[in-house]
């Protein structure tokens, strides 16, 4: 008779691995399993702040709604300051885990109405949390002096989670994890908002330091989950896709439409959420390359896409020909051409 | 301010051209800045009418060379050139006006509800 030793059982990505409280084995218990999402556990994506695509220092002048690190954005009113990556000593022991950066939010002008630094997270399925406990965790530390009880607060705890108070505590120079869980209600929206929120008046003209910030469903924080910047990356994406000093970049190939008009097609790495927004820093720097002739653009605009494939249209003077092929690209500048599909 | 154009919406403060995408958060504040601010807000589409140096060299103007060289050959190559320099006179030199802003622009913020975006 053969013997079959089973040295663990895992359940899948994604599933979650119940037992009878008395399954045994060769006389020995099983080992209990954490009954909630094993592994991608980190609802939150660029929790550690390691993709900025937009740039690692982000600047407002009394703007609103700007958008960070890589699903990290502004949410609020107009306000003064900036959002920059800053990077961990090598070999530092502060914060476990050996995260390499963190976020520094910077605020000089607070006059019309509260902050915060949020990340909206996808609620796709629209049955996926509701009604499910989450416990949110982050390391936090003030740049300079102790940031009294109520200056920084965590957006969301006390309505969203429900966890009664938004309130975090005292923040010192030294790094802390908060952490507080709390259960979500029934969700109807495309997303649900958690973060950092600021009361209008207050600044932080030295700053905050977060780092590692992660929600997980279950009622315990656990270690920080951490993921390969190509995933990371490639999470990131489905959002937004930068294409920064993109000077001497080819962006797409596509045909002359008619004399004046190329239409680009570009198939992005990752499907965007929804059909994103365009926004191209300079236009002119676009070049058409027809019959080995370059020509600038006058007017670049989006036409006839969705979340797989993006085209440009893009407008020169009249030397195309239609019906033939042509490419674009960026000729000089330090252009940014950016695809949106922010939540 | 925004201005329409003939695929996306184009916002005018950084230059942005958003999609007719009901999941796209830019596309839901236009409709939230249309509701909350007015039609005034937005700017009809460009209507370009082109000038004669465009639709000579367009679709419908001259024919290819291979096509004149066999005008030539056979003798109505003149013939050609004189219609399409009478079609599209010199006089012609294009124009730009301004569309008014579609029905639909109005319709669609009607049905939005104002809130955060």
């Amino acid at each position: 008779m053969s013997t079959l030793t089973v040295k663990a059982i895992e359940a899948p990505v994604g599933f979650d691995l119940q037992m009878p409280a008395n399954a045994v084995i060769d006389g020995q218990a099983l080992t209990a399993y954490r009954s909630e999402w094993p592994s991608r556990k980190n609802i939150i994506i660029n929790g550690g702040f390691d993709v900025w695509q937009r740039g690692t220092t982000i600047t407002s002048n009394a703007s609103a709604n700007m958008f960070y690190a890589d699903r990290w954005k502004h949410e609020g009113y107009t306000f003064s300051g900036s959002v920059t990556q800053q990077t961990f000593t090598n070999g530092q022991t502060d914060v476990p885990d050996n995260p390499t950066y963190f976020a520094r939010l910077i605020i000089t002008t607070n006059s019309s109405g509260y902050q915060a630094f949020v990340q909206r997270i996808e609620n796709n399925p629209v049955n996926r949390f509701s009604g499910k406990t989450i416990t949110v965790s982050f390391w936090i530390k003030s740049a300079s002096g102790t940031l009294a009880d109520g200056t920084v607060k965590a957006y969301g705890r006390g309505g969203v989670v429900g966890d009664g108070t938004d309130n975090i505590g005292a923040i010192t120079t030294s790094w802390q994890k908060i952490e507080y869980t709390g259960t979500l209600g029934i969700l109807t929206g495309t997303y649900f908002t958690v973060g950092l929120k600021i009361d209008q008046g207050t600044l932080l003209t030295s700053g905050v330091d977060i780092a590692n910030f992660q929600v997980e469903v279950g009622d315990t924080a656990t270690p920080f989950e951490y993921r390969s910047y190509g995933e990371e990356l490639a999470l990131c994406q489905r959002y937004a896709w930068v294409i920064s000093n993109a000077n001497g970049k080819f962006i797409g190939t596509g045909h002359c439409r008619s004399t004046t008009v190329a239409e680009i097609s570009i198939s992005p790495k990752v499907s965007f959420r929804t059909t994103p927004t365009l926004v191209v820093s300079d236009a002119t720097k676009l070049n058409v390359r027809h019959q080995a002739t370059d020509s600038a653009s006058s007017a670049v605009t989006i036409a006839g896409s969705n979340e797989d494939i993006i085209t440009l249209q893009i407008t020169t003077g009249a030397v195309l020909t239609a019906g033939e092929g042509c490419s674009a690209w960026v000729n000089g500048g330090s252009v940014t051409i950016e695809y949106n599909a922010e939540l | 301010m925004y201005k329409l154009n003939e695929n996306s919406i184009q916002r005018l403060s950084d230059n942005a051209f958003i999609p007719q995408a009901d999941d796209n958060r830019d596309y839901q504040q236009f409709l939230q800045d249309v509701k909350k601010e007015g039609i005034s807000i937005v700017e009809g589409a460009d209507v370009v009418e082109p000038d004669y140096v465009a639709l000579r060299t367009g679709a419908d103007g001259y024919a290819s060379t291979g096509d004149q060289l066999d005008m030539q050959y056979k003798g109505t190559w003149e013939a050609h050139i004189e219609d399409v320099k009478t079609r599209f006179p010199k006089t012609n030199t294009g124009s730009t006006t301004i569309a008014d802003v579609p029905a639909w622009v109005q319709e669609e913020a009607d049905k939005v509800e104002l809130q955060e975006i």
